[in-house]
């Protein structure tokens, strides 16, 4: 086995050790404090949930660093001791020096298995957000450019979205334009440019990532959550500007009967197959008055966040050591 | 019936000549390129392959009259754009379109029209409060 394998083989076991474990985490959190979560004010839960779903990918980088700089933060008392060179009576995950007992066949396939699933999984990702930015750029192309800062789509369909991953545009169509009173244009332009100068579109595309190597449930409700984060972060950016929250709901509401209008005849009923809405609870959040949004919430499950990450920090040396025990061949 | 699947992208010119055709309608190789060549020292050959690739991506249709060909746009402009964000959505899956795209009211939103109708009742009640309460205010 050359050195390329064993390290891809371990760097692979790791990152899935790490994750699975930092899965558990943040799925323990997400469970006991979903409720309180909803409860924090937009801005911050959307950070709250990003971290959540970060875990996973932390836990990994952990322990793959701890292995990478033997000798560093990873070094507690004992455990620091454990390598080939150093006499070790086990496996060795160190990767400076050569392993003295080596890693048995049936791991190294299955693992090179893995790392080929991710890398081809990437690759598809990447190629369907290639062909999905082309035609952004087809649909900028069509769009005009307007002195506010928007673009005007050249469609009578009512429609209204901020679009691109770095630099952000805020897109209106014409058809919208002309059934909106100019305040509810500039509600809707103000709500656009809000996920623009959030880069809401690049955070989601890292969300959306970050949900996959989640538990399957909690990553498809963290990701909803998150959606919703984001759009409530937005409204409420707008409430504040606009200082009247009755009037960006019932803007919502104005659109979302324009589109229904336009998008779903009685011939095609369900026509969008998507999942149940976020309008309601978008609704319901901007009729309520911002003073009962409670910031307890946040800091206890921000403090729980941090207590997991300091334990995984502090558990990665025995998670190495135990591993390497585990391993066939490798106990002492 | 399913839709046709469009093969994006589209190159400068291959948009120009499709914004040029929404516009005027039907055209021949010879006025296309007398629009939308000359100025930019773009060759007949040029505008004419332009065309000929939009009749293979079938974005054009194209009737022989006399010697010439004349095309025509086979989609309107709307057709297209709808159909291109429709694409958006699909390929990344429901709710990864927000990756580009954030849309101020999602379609999903859009599925239940009583929730619509609960919804403005919400919103008038809350209206009718807030002038209640801006009438007492006034009054005092």
């Amino acid at each position: 086995m050359n050195s390329l394998t064993h390290g891809i083989t371990v760097y692979a076991l790791l990152a899935l050790v790490g994750m699975a474990a930092g899965a558990l985490i943040s799925a323990l959190i997400f469970t006991l404090g979903r409720r309180w979560l909803l409860e924090c004010p937009p801005a911050i839960r959307a950070r709250l949930l990003l971290a959540l779903l970060l875990c996973p990918v932390i836990a990994a980088l952990a322990l793959m660093l701890g292995m990478s700089a033997p000798g560093s933060f990873f070094s507690v008392g004992e455990i620091s001791a454990h390598c080939g060179s150093q006499g070790g009576m086990h496996y060795s995950f160190c990767q400076w020096h050569a392993p003295q007992i080596t890693l048995p066949q049936w791991l190294i396939y299955p693992m090179l298995l893995v790392v080929g699933l991710i890398v081809a999984v990437a690759g598809r990702a990447v190629l369907r957000m290639h062909r999905a930015q082309q035609r952004m750029r087809f649909i900028r192309h069509l769009a005009r450019p307007q002195p506010a800062g928007h673009y005007l789509l050249p469609m009578q369909k009512p429609a209204a979205f901020a679009a691109g991953l770095l630099r952000g545009q805020a897109f209106v169509s014409e058809g919208l334009v002309q059934r909106l009173q100019p305040e509810q244009l500039e509600i809707v332009l103000a709500h656009e440019h809000a996920h623009v100068a959030h880069r809401d579109m690049l955070l989601t595309l890292v969300a959306n990532a970050l949900a996959k190597v989640q538990l399957p449930w909690v990553g498809k409700t963290l990701r909803n959550d998150w959606h919703l984060a984001v759009e409530q972060r937005c409204d409420e950016e707008v409430a504040r500007q606009t200082g009247n929250r009755v009037a960006v709901a019932d803007c919502l509401l104005h659109v979302a009967r324009l589109q229904s209008a336009s998008y779903f005849s009685p011939a095609t009923p369900g026509a969008c197959h998507l999942m149940d809405g976020d309008l309601p609870t978008r609704i319901c959040a901007l009729l309520r008055e911002p003073g009962q949004t409670r910031l307890a919430p946040a800091l206890s499950i921000g403090s729980l966040e941090l207590m997991a990450l300091a334990g995984v920090l502090l558990a990665g040396p025995h998670i190495l050591h135990w591993m390497e025990i585990l391993l066939p061949g490798g106990g002492m | 019936m399913r839709e046709k699947e469009i093969h994006l992208p589209l190159g400068e010119l291959e948009i120009e000549v499709m914004e040029y055709l929404w516009e005027v309608g039907p055209a021949e190789v010879k006025s296309v390129h007398e629009v939308l060549g000359k100025d930019k020292r773009r060759s007949l050959n040029t505008v004419q392959s332009t065309l000929e690739r939009l009749y293979r991506k079938q974005l054009l249709g194209r009737e022989k009259q006399s010697r010439a060909y004349v095309y025509s746009p086979n989609v309107g402009r709307e057709a297209l754009l709808v159909q291109t964000m429709g694409h958006i959505a699909d390929r990344l899956g429901a709710r990864d379109s927000g990756a580009l795209m954030a849309s101020f009211v999602e379609l999903a939103d859009l599925q239940n029209p009583e929730n619509l109708e609960m919804l403005q009742a919400l919103i008038d009640e809350q209206r009718n409060q807030t002038g209640a309460t801006r009438d007492e205010n006034s009054d005092e």
